[in-house]
Order: C-alpha cells, then structure tokens, then sequence
C-alpha cells in the first residue's frame, strides 16, 4: 500500500498541476504567489491520497486508483472555491 | 498564452477587484478595466485542463460509483493479463494481495481436488461478499498449466474467490457422469468459503469441463443457487461431436466444411467409451488413441473387433466417412446412453442459470457449431444465454502468434463475455 500511496499523492500533484492550468487553482480564486501554486498542489495530493484510501476500504483495493482520481480533481477544484466563499464571507 | 495574459495570474471573482499586490501590469494605452476583462479570458489551453479534469473525474466516478462500471474496471484489469500470459506489475501493484488454498473432498465418484485463490482481506463494505468462481479446466491435469495458474491469480487480485476443481477421471482424460457430483460438492463447498455471496457464484467450464458442469448445473442441490455458466469451447451433444469427428466435416448452415479433429478429443472418446467394451477391446481402442504412443490396430485386429468397438473405431480413425450414421447406430446401448449422459443437451432444460458460450471459431478439439447448437437450444427455450465466437484463441488457449488485425476484432468480444459473468462480482 505504501507504493500505491506513493503514486496516489503523485497523481494528485498532477491533478493539482492540471487545475491550475485549468484556472481552477487557489491562485485564480485570488489567493497570492507560490504558496497558491504549492497548495493547489498539496490540495490535490492529499484529496487523491484520502479518497484513495476510502475508496480501498471500501470497494476493495482494484477502486483506489480510480477513487484517488475523482477525489483529487474534486478536492483541487473545490477546495480552492471553498476557501475563496469562506474568505469573502469574512471579508 | 492565446490570450496574452499569464495562466499563473490571479483571478478575481466577478465584480471584485484585484488585490492590489498581485495586479498585471498595466500595458501602455490599456485601461484598468480592459486588463482585468483580459484577465479573466480563458486560453485554449485552460479549457483543454478542464475538459481533461471533468473527463477523468467523470471516469473514476464511473469506475468506482457505478457497478456496471467496477465490472468493467475489473474486466479491464484482467485482460491485459490472460493476453500477455503473465501477471503485469502495474496490475499487480493495483490488486489485492492473495493466497492458494489446496483441498480434497469426496464425492460419489471419489476424491476431487480443489485449489481456491482469494483476496487475503476480508470482503470490502460494498458490495458486501465476493463473487465466487468455479473453474473445471476440462480434461487432464491442468493444475499446474501456467494459463489457467495466470487466469486464477488475476482474477483473485481483482477481488474475487476463484475455486479450480479436478478429478482422477478428468485427469485421467475420461469423461465420467460421476463427476457431476463432485461438481456439485465442490461449488457447495465455494458456496460456504468465508466471504462469498450467496447469490455471486457460478461455474466456469473450460473445454470438457462443460459437461460435469452442466450436469451439476441441472442438479436440485444447486440449480437455483448458481449465479452464471460460462462455458469456453465445450460440447453440446457427445453423439453429434463423434458423427463430426467420423465425418471430418462439420455441417454448417447446412453445408460440410473441412474439419480437422485434434487427437485430444479423439483420446478423450477413446477412453470414455472404452470403460463399456470388454477389458480386451477396451484396451486396444485406448492404446490406439493414446495421445504419446498411440498403437494403431491391424486389418486383422479391426476384424476381431466386436459391433459395436469397431464402430467407434472407424469413427475415430475416421476411415469410413460416408458410413458414419450407420457407425453411430452400431454402438451398444451402454455406449449411446453413456454418450446421452454425457450431453449437456440431455439436461439443458433443466438449467436456470444465464449461460455465457464462448468458443474459438476454428477450435480443433470440440467443433464450434457444438455452442451454435446450444445456443439454439437455449434461444428455442427461451433462456437467456449469450454466444461469443472468436479467433485470437487456440481451443480455450491464447493463441501464440496474434495478428492485430485479430486482436482488434476479438478484443471487444472478449471484454464483453468477460463483463458479464464479472457483472456478478458488483
């Protein structure tokens, strides 16, 4: 499990990559410099990682590679517009 | 990009203004406004990311929600590796870990060994219990084929108990009824392995193996318990795979084409029939058709022979083509009941269960139109059933020298047979 964990946080960086060309990213909802691009990122490993693993304990080993995909792209997709609502709400 | 404006630049929400620290710079003869409009414009490129995102999102819901999709996953997985013939490490790296579990239980016909492969965790919450597989490998000990080693393993890191069950007879290249009881014990046995549902097991009859699977399938111990048949390259009608095998044709829509029998099947007749002649004759129709040292028998020999041996004989050697109906009559009624016990078609009424048919278009060892003939069967009561032809395989074997042009054409087939007995497992 450890290398499949290992490949899940890679896909989720990928998947992180690719929201932030899609303009999906933390940097587009107008949060600041290379920490955005980092957590978009990082938001995307560890969506990718968790879902992985939820998808394994539930569906059984085969699924987490495919759970760790939805769950990524949700996660560094949604969490970025997330956290966006939240701060303008503060604001 | 194909806007000008840098990807990495940030975006405000509409009607928000910048933050003042991350503003582009303003280009000469640009307004304020016209650069954060700019701004917001998406390049190709930003819209091929998210077609690429919701595409793969899309996909791994699919694979993970939707059981029709986690069969497909699975069939997907498996496929690549019964066609390279070995387990693939990516495959490997994604599947469950396993264990081979050996056993040995009686049977009215005697012992019959069993070989489980399963998942070591225990069953995931959804669905709730595996599927479980019976696999007869046909005649002859294939425990230890690499094919059906490869087969077994790949199925179980997909997740689901995989049961290989043989007897002395099977081994022995004989066909026997009394393997259907050993059929029987032994998919009441997977019925009770820890973590298979009750409703997800069915049996895979490879070859020959279609036949005590049959039987067992019209048994009242199980009939209504088995979830699925598959059947690859097995027989319909034992009296019509010997007039095929006298004749060396087969008759298609009505018409003969040329057809070459393999000596296995002849073997496998050879001795099945063999235990109703006296032990003399039985003996010498056996060592005629022995697959490493066949003994053929003399002029004087054939003409010793009794009715009804010698008619299997000259139905096997197949040197008296024109005269084989003549041949089929001349068999004792030992031998024509033995034949009708060993047919499928004797029991196919009583099966309930879906039957999947699959067979190599040009299988040397168990002519296809034997599942042409089944399917019809099933197709006249009205059973639900599904018959897939290919090329790619040699019997029930991956062909060694694929064309792709082959490849392409099966493939799709292949996945499709595949998927539906898989459909069980979600």
């Amino acid at each position: 499990m450890f290398i499949l964990s290992l490949f899940w946080i890679i896909l989720g960086i990928a998947i992180g990559a690719l929201a932030i060309g899609a303009r999906w990213g933390l940097r587009a909802q107008g949060f600041s410099s290379w920490r955005a691009t980092i957590g978009t990122l990082g938001i995307g490993a560890a969506g990718a990682l968790l879902v992985g693993w939820l998808g394994v304990l539930i569906f059984g080993r085969i699924f987490g590679t495919p759970a760790a995909l939805w769950g990524g792209i949700l996660a560094a997709v949604l969490v970025p517009w997330l956290l966006a609502l939240g701060r303008r709400r503060v604001i | 990009m194909g806007s000008g404006v840098d990807n990495e630049t940030p975006q405000p929400d509409t009607g928000q203004r910048l933050p003042s620290d991350h503003a582009p710079s303003q280009p000469a003869g640009l307004s304020r406004k016209d650069v954060v409009a700019d701004s917001r414009r998406l390049s190709w490129g930003n819209y091929l990311a998210r077609v690429v995102l919701i595409v793969l999102a899309l996909a791994g819901l699919f694979f993970t929600l939707v059981p029709w999709g986690r069969a497909g996953l699975r069939t997907l997985l498996l496929v690549p590796e019964l066609v390279a013939l070995r387990p693939l490490a990516p495959i490997v790296a994604n599947g469950e870990p396993i264990r081979h579990v050996s056993l040995t239980i009686s049977s009215r016909g005697g012992p019959a060994y069993l070989d489980v492969w399963e998942p070591t965790a225990s069953p995931p919450p959804i669905p709730g219990a595996r599927q479980g597989i019976l696999i007869i490998p046909g005649v002859g000990d294939n425990r230890a084929v690499p094919q059906l080693t490869n087969l077994n393993e790949s199925l179980a890191r997909s997740g689901l108990v995989v049961m290989t069950m043989t007897t002395h007879a099977l081994i022995d290249f004989v066909l026997s009824p009394a393997d259907a009881d050993a059929t029987v014990r032994a998919f009441q046995t997977l019925l009770h392995w820890p973590g298979v549902g009750a409703t997800r097991a069915g049996i895979f009859g490879l070859s020959a193996g279609n036949v005590p699977a049959s039987l067992a399938a019209a048994d009242p111990r199980i009939r209504h318990q088995i979830a699925f048949l598959t059947f690859f390259g097995g027989l319909f009608n034992a009296r019509d795979l010997m007039a095929d095998i006298g004749r060396r044709a087969l008759i298609v829509n009505g018409k003969l084409e040329a057809w070459q029998p393999n000596q296995v099947p002849l073997h496998v007749l050879a001795n099945t029939v063999a235990g109703t002649l006296p032990t003399s004759e039985g003996e010498e129709i056996r060592a005629a058709f022995d697959t490493s040292h066949p003994i053929p028998l003399t002029n004087a020999q054939v003409a010793a022979l009794s009715p009804s041996a010698a008619a299997v004989y000259h139905i096997l050697v197949g040197d008296q083509r024109d005269q084989v109906q003549r041949n089929l009559d001349a068999l004792s009624p030992e031998m024509q009941q033995l034949l009708q016990q060993l047919s499928p078609s004797t029991v196919v009424g009583q099966i309930s269960a879906p039957i999947y048919l699959l067979h190599d278009r040009y299988d040397g060892h168990v002519p296809f139109t034997e599942s042409v003939n089944f399917a019809a069967a099933l197709t006249q009561l009205n059973r639900p059933h599904d018959l897939v032809q290919f090329s790619i395989f040699q019997h029930t074997q991956v062909s060694y020298s694929l064309d792709l042009g082959s490849l392409l054409r099966d493939l799709p087939r292949l996945l499709g047979a595949i998927h539906a007995a898989l459909m069980h497992s979600t």
